[in-house]
């Protein structure tokens, strides 16, 4: 039987005297689309910063596809895109991709980054500008790209919709459900239930550093006894 | 890993030609030798030995505050953007990425130096100038190196800027510290004798920079191999504990 | 954020700091110690080059010139003695730091009290004649140097026509209220002192009868002053 992609064993972290995660424990099995979610500072960048070996944990262990997340080949099945992406303000668009292409030791092909940009509705001209010059959406689907040309085993994002168009929007739900169905493992953070709902398998909910559920969107208003699971998660977490 | 540091240092280098620091470069090059000559312009006498002196401590100066400035302003605007947490996502170690940023630092402490040494080859003799040009380089990378070091521990740009320029005016003057210390004049109380051990401590742990880029081998053509032989084995020195404590510093550090 | 442990450190990045920290300590005590070496005083700067690099500050340039110009005789590790400083240019520093600064009294206090002592004769004469000229320039804020150097002129020199020079160009040009009468008098007894005795006695009466001495004590003194020398004339 193959390792999980991630496995969150009894991880806890502290900053300070403040208890900032405890007790999660998590598995996300290969091929698999995961939602994380959570009110704000419940603890879900924290337990992403974990995953990549950011910071140290106090308790407990993560393994990436089997090996200890503090081993370097540990992360080189994986991708991450961050919350609030800010490309360095000196490169344009394609520095940007050719850098972190590069730096992954992928060759830059044209066709390749057409394709994924036309896949995000993101112009091709658009790579030509500084990306200080960018918008919010533009500088979102730019990472989106250097993501998917980077074509890892494991994606996690940090809240990959944020301030997308609505039709980038679909465009990216489509995408994200495409990499599920060729077997990518997708690990999503994100506040946006509906987005949970219609991608993931199945989702965990991260309340005060403590895992209240995990399960599929299904499960979680089944054992709520709610309609939607907006409000399953709201029981959730009250 | 050292393919993704050369990847990390080209972009370095990237960075400060695309904001400009080269013209800065230039525009110090320029304001330096008008200087100069203006007090050539001036001077009574030892005309040519003074625009040469003041020439050469001019832009010695002038070319660790740039590069100074530029290492610790491009990483802390690199913490602030998230900059690190992007690239160390990637299958790279902390080292690898440490040692990129420390070879395009290295690399762009190249060009002020190189354009200020072929500045003094106006005026001085092109042996001297290239051990000037030399001593500088060295002189460069170790403040570089030190200023990385200090942005890793501060994470701000003037608490890292004025720690980077107090390592480098201490280690200019250390030498004459020591000697005051050990002067006749002196007092040899209880208390002289412990300022005298700190001061040794820190002219122990400091390099001489007193040693480096003197302006007499410019001037009075003093400058050979054995003047050259201990500064690069002092920079290789230094740069291996600053590499250390860099490390040290990196791989502990909370993103 | 506290640090992480230290075991995230990689062995080999804590060798690396442990043996580069070892060979520089190594290097730095290995290293030959630094001998003080006398530098000699440097040429005196033009004017210009000095206001130009005063940034505004001329006065504060002066004064960092006057504890540069000091610190010759006190050098990192080593002491010089006056004699072996080049005096041109530690009269051409003076002149100019006076000239950047002409309140400044440092300059004159150490021409005085430092140049002008403990170095051969003509090296004090050479000072005090620069103490001389500078004070011809603003006599009545520089008298006391002159003063010091018409003392150094009569004990150490023992030039008295050389004393009565100064005295007399203290009298003649220190005419503000702020000099004090024993300054402006000391010529009389620089005279005195020469066996001038008629002379001394013409420069009392002189200063009595020009009005210009206004203090009444000051009158006194110089009135008792005129009939010791009487009494001394007569007694001769």
């Amino acid at each position: 039987m193959s390792s999980p992609a991630i496995r969150f064993q009894n991880v806890a972290k502290r900053y300070g005297t403040t208890q900032v995660l405890s007790d999660v424990d998590l598995e996300v099995s290969q091929a698999e689309s995961f939602g994380l979610v959570g009110m704000n500072g419940a603890g879900k960048t924290t337990l992403v910063k974990c995953l990549l070996d950011f910071c140290a944990l106090d308790d407990g262990c993560i393994e990436i596809f089997g090996l200890s997340q503090r081993l370097t080949e540990a992360r080189r099945p994986l991708v991450f895109l961050p919350e609030r992406l800010i490309p360095p303000y000196y490169l344009t668009g394609r520095d940007f991709l050719k850098y972190l292409l590069k730096l992954q030791s992928l060759p830059y092909r044209a066709d390749a980054v057409n394709d994924v940009l036309e896949a995000l509705d993101l112009d091709a001209v658009a790579l030509t500008r500084p990306v200080r010059a960018y918008s919010k959406g533009m500088t979102q689907k730019l990472g989106l790209a250097a993501c998917f040309l980077a074509d890892k085993e494991l994606l996690v994002f940090d809240e990959p919709m944020s301030g997308l168009d609505p039709k980038a929007r679909a465009l990216l739900k489509s995408r994200l459900l495409s990499l599920r169905a060729a077997g990518r493992t997708l690990f999503l953070v994100s506040h946006a239930l509906a987005d949970v709902e219609e991608i993931c398998d199945r989702m965990a909910i991260l309340h005060r550093g403590t895992i209240r559920f995990v399960g599929s969107p299904t499960d979680c208003c089944r054992q709520f006894g709610t309609d939607t699971l907006e409000q399953a998660y709201l029981k959730c977490i009250s | 890993m050292f393919g993704q540091a050369r990847t990390i240092a080209l972009y370095t280098l990237l960075e400060a030609l695309r904001n400009r620091l080269m013209w800065l470069v230039v525009a110090v090059a320029l304001i330096g030798v008008g200087l100069s000559g203006f007090l050539q312009e001036i001077a009574l006498t030892e005309s040519r030995q003074i625009q040469l002196a003041m020439l050469a401590a001019f832009l010695r100066f002038s070319a660790v505050f740039l590069l100074a400035t530029f290492v610790v302003t491009s990483m802390v605007r690199e913490f602030n953007d998230k900059g690190l947490e992007l690239v160390l996502a990637l299958e790279l170690p902390r080292a690898g990425y440490l040692f990129g940023k420390l070879a395009g630092f290295a690399a762009l402490a190249l060009v002020p130096a190189l354009l200020f040494g072929l500045l003094t080859l106006l005026l001085a003799p092109p042996e001297q100038a290239a051990w000037w040009t030399l001593s500088l380089v060295c002189e460069l990378w170790i403040v570089a190196a030190f200023s990385l070091l200090c942005v890793l521990t501060f994470n701000q740009v003037m608490a890292a800027l004025s720690a980077s320029m107090a390592f480098y005016l201490l280690a200019r003057s250390v030498t004459a510290f020591q000697l005051i210390g050990h002067g006749p004049m002196t007092d040899q109380s209880i208390s002289q004798q412990i300022i005298n051990f700190v001061i040794n401590a820190i002219g122990v742990l400091l390099p001489h920079f007193d040693e480096f880029t003197r302006t007499d081998w410019l001037v009075y053509h003093s400058g050979d191999l054995t003047a050259l032989l201990p500064v690069l084995a002092q920079t290789g020195i230094y740069l291996a504990l600053l590499a250390g404590a860099a490390l040290f510093d990196l791989y502990r550090k909370n993103l | 954020m506290r640090e992480r442990p230290l075991i995230h450190v990689p062995q080999a990045a804590m060798l690396l700091l442990a043996l580069a920290l070892a060979m520089q300590i190594a290097w730095s005590v290995s290293r030959p110690a630094r001998q003080a070496v006398a530098e000699d005083l440097p040429p005196t700067p033009s004017l210009t080059v000095l206001r130009f690099f005063s940034f505004g500050e001329p006065i504060a340039l002066a004064k960092g010139f006057m504890l540069y110009l000091q610190s010759f005789d006190s050098q990192p590790g080593l002491t010089i003695p006056f004699s072996r400083l080049d005096y041109d240019r530690v009269e051409g520093w003076l002149a100019q730091i006076l000239q950047l600064d002409p309140p400044g009294q440092y300059p004159l206090f150490s021409a005085s009290m430092f140049y002008a002592q403990g170095v051969d004769e003509s090296r004090q004469r050479r000072m005090l004649e620069f103490i001389y000229r500078k004070f011809l320039d603003d006599p009545n804020r520089r008298w006391p140097w002159l003063a010091h150097a018409v003392i150094a002129a009569k004990h150490r020199l023992k030039d008295l026509p050389l004393a009565r020079k100064y005295a007399q160009a203290i009298r003649v040009h220190a005419v503000s209220n702020e000099v004090p009468y024993w300054a402006r008098e000391m010529e009389i007894f620089i005279l005195q002192d020469m066996n001038e005795i008629d002379s001394a006695k013409v420069l009392i009466s002189g200063l009595l009868d020009s009005g210009r001495i206004t203090d009444t004590n000051e009158i006194q003194f110089l009135e008792r002053r005129f009939k010791e020398l009487e009494a001394k004339t007569r007694a001769k």
